[in-house]
């Protein structure tokens, strides 16, 4: 009989962080491409270029920022660049940014990125909050005036969060908003101005089954978020009596709306899901994800922000760390904490979606927006 | 040399803004301009080392117990001169310092250095320590201010404290639109002093290790002199 010894571990699963990010690339570069296409023949040639001189400002100064930390901790240039992912960050940092946004808003921001947001806490796997969102808070705090001379008409994000308050209550007004962005079609289409990748829901949630099927990320925190966004938004649907529109009743229209306008399908997919920044224990994503839901909620329908994704996913990345603590526990003890843990979210979510429901007004009467409203930026209206 | 040490101390390795990180409300709050810098370096330097030096004179007339409401006193009762001297001189630094100027009397560098210096030394010494330690709070804060109104405003300009129409000078380094608003925000600020202080430590560290290593040498020097003392008896 022959023994084979080998150095721990034994068990090693196939995929190597590696293959994990070479498929979020593929799968957030198809997406990309998508939005440059759209942009190259709704727009024209000039907004297609300018998409794509984003992404390459944003790349080349990640790699600088890599290549100078590299040299000044004596490491390996080449090595330190494709084992740090910085791309990952760049590329997901661009797709969160509107088109009209300035390539120089873009290179600070990602400076903040991957130096402040990733290589001072010591470089790829030690950073507490999520890069990308990082660099998105950042263009929000100092650039949200800045534009090009691209800009587009006022996003549907926007304006839904500014003339609707997130809360078209009857048929006309949601038509006059349908309108606006060109239906439903259009909204999983993603055929309206808005964040460079966020936009295209219906293309998003093809690449997230990809990357569940291919385990790059965990199914979970996704589903778990946009769930638990239905399930809020239902309730306030319910609450507040929203009407139906061309016979689909209002808690389901409205909870679509949610889930469709806005950045949270391409939060929960690309951004919820770091690995590095979402807790490791199974039932605590769960939790992780539902907390972010209702913030995210609670932000777009009472906060001065059009959009609360990405400061949903700020926010609960300073709670990975106690999330983490608290489930650190013997099997047993720690699936009945995180149960606990669980209902406590789930009944936080209620009270969110009741708090929201009696204190935000419904918006009654249809509005009529000027679809050429060339002269209002959008930079500040999309918060991802 | 004692004293130089002491004046010295406050500067850099004990720097109170970045190496003791004292005063800090104030720090943050006021940085966003050289001229509040200044204005609130020049304050904090003359009420340190006008309390000093009369917490020093006093201080063995003053029992122990009741220590901390005498200290309190007389450094309130300097804030307040000083205070109004600068609501009567310079009314636009008093409007742009605000609530800052009487927070001085809670400032930690001033009640620290009561306690940790003035209570135990002499005169001459503790006013040599209020002006050094004085002196770093008004590096630390001229630096951070530096950074804060370039990277926020792209100018570098300063104007006359008692008359505030007219401009020292002005200096634009960045253009408009390359500006970063962000650090004119509290969010700069702690960003910036994060910086500065972990650049300090960086810098102390160095220092240190090159002093042990210079130890070390002549140690393994001495051993070796001894040795070769040794051999040749």
């Amino acid at each position: 009989m022959k023994f084979a010894f080998h150095v721990s571990p034994n068990l090693q699963s196939k995929h190597s962080t590696q293959m994990i990010m070479r498929d979020l690339t593929i799968g957030l570069l198809i997406v990309f491409a998508a939005s440059v296409i759209y942009y190259f023949t709704a727009w024209g040639a000039a907004y297609g270029l300018q998409a794509l001189l984003l992404l390459v400002c944003s790349l080349i100064t990640t790699f600088v920022c890599e290549a100078v930390f590299a040299k000044v901790k004596k490491q390996d240039i080449k090595s330190t660049i494709t084992h740090s992912f910085g791309w990952v960050t760049s590329i997901i940092l661009v797709m969160m940014c509107p088109i009209s946004i300035p390539p120089y808003a873009v290179i600070v921001a990602t400076f903040f990125a991957i130096a402040i947001g990733r290589l001072v806490f010591g470089g790829f796997g030690f950073n507490i909050f999520n890069p990308a969102a990082v660099g998105r808070a950042v263009i929000f705090a100092s650039f949200s005036g800045a534009t090009t001379n691209l800009v587009t008409s006022a996003t549907p994000t926007g304006v839904l969060a500014s003339t609707f308050s997130w809360m078209p209550g009857t048929e006309a007004a949601l038509q006059s908003y349908l309108d606006y962005c060109g239906g439903w079609g259009s909204l999983l289409l993603g055929t309206y101005p808005g964040a460079i990748g966020e936009t295209f829901s219906l293309l998003i949630i093809l690449v997230g089954i990809f990357l569940v099927v291919r385990k790059v990320i965990d199914w979970r925190i996704p589903v778990f978020y946009l769930g638990t966004i239905f399930v809020i938004t239902f309730v306030i649907a319910l609450l507040e009596g929203v009407e139906s529109y061309h016979g689909i009743p209002g808690w389901l229209w409205y909870p679509a709306l949610h889930l469709l306008t806005g950045g949270v399908i391409f939060g929960g997919v690309f951004m919820l899901t770091d690995p590095v920044t979402a807790p490791t224990v199974p039932s605590g994503r769960i939790f992780f994800a539902m907390c972010a839901a209702a913030l995210t909620v609670l932000i777009r329908l009472k906060g001065n922000l059009p959009e609360g994704c990405l400061y949903s996913i700020l926010i609960m990345n300073t709670f990975t760390p106690m999330i983490e603590s608290a489930l650190d526990r013997p099997q047993l003890e720690q699936m009945k904490k995180a149960w606990i843990m669980i209902g406590c979210a789930a009944v936080l979510s209620l009270c969110v979606s009741f708090y929201a429901a009696t204190t935000v007004r419904r918006v009654n009467a249809p509005r009529t927006i000027e679809k050429t409203a060339l002269a209002s930026p959008a930079v500040f209206e999309e918060v991802l | 040399m004692n004293r130089m040490q002491n004046f010295k101390n406050g500067l850099i390795k004990d720097n109170p803004v970045f190496g003791l990180y004292l005063g800090l409300c104030s720090t943050l709050a006021i940085t966003t301009s050289i001229n509040n810098a200044i204005g609130m370096g020049v304050a904090v330097i003359a009420v340190l080392i006008l309390s000093n030096m009369i917490i020093s004179a006093i201080r063995k007339l003053v029992p122990d117990d009741i220590r901390i409401p005498v200290y309190i006193v007389i450094i309130a009762t300097l804030v307040k001169i000083i205070q109004m001297l600068i609501q009567a001189y310079a009314p636009a630094l008093n409007s742009s310092l605000g609530v800052f100027i009487p927070l001085i009397v809670v400032n930690c560098i001033i009640l620290g250095r009561a306690e940790a210096f003035a209570s135990k030394n002499g005169v001459l010494d503790s006013a040599l320590d209020g002006l050094g330690m004085g002196l770093g709070y008004l590096l630390a804060v001229l630096a951070m201010s530096l950074i804060r109104q370039i990277l926020s405003t792209g100018v570098l300009s300063m104007t006359n404290p008692f008359d505030e129409a007219q401009v020292l000078f002005s200096l634009r380094l960045i253009p408009d639109s390359y500006t970063i608003s962000m650090f004119s925000a509290p969010l700069g600020a702690f960003m910036t002093f994060a910086f500065l202080a972990a650049a300090l430590t960086a810098y102390k560290n160095n220092i240190h290790k090159k002093e042990e290593e210079a130890a070390k040498a002549a140690k393994i020097e001495a051993a070796k002199a001894a040795k070769a003392a040794k051999e040749a008896a």
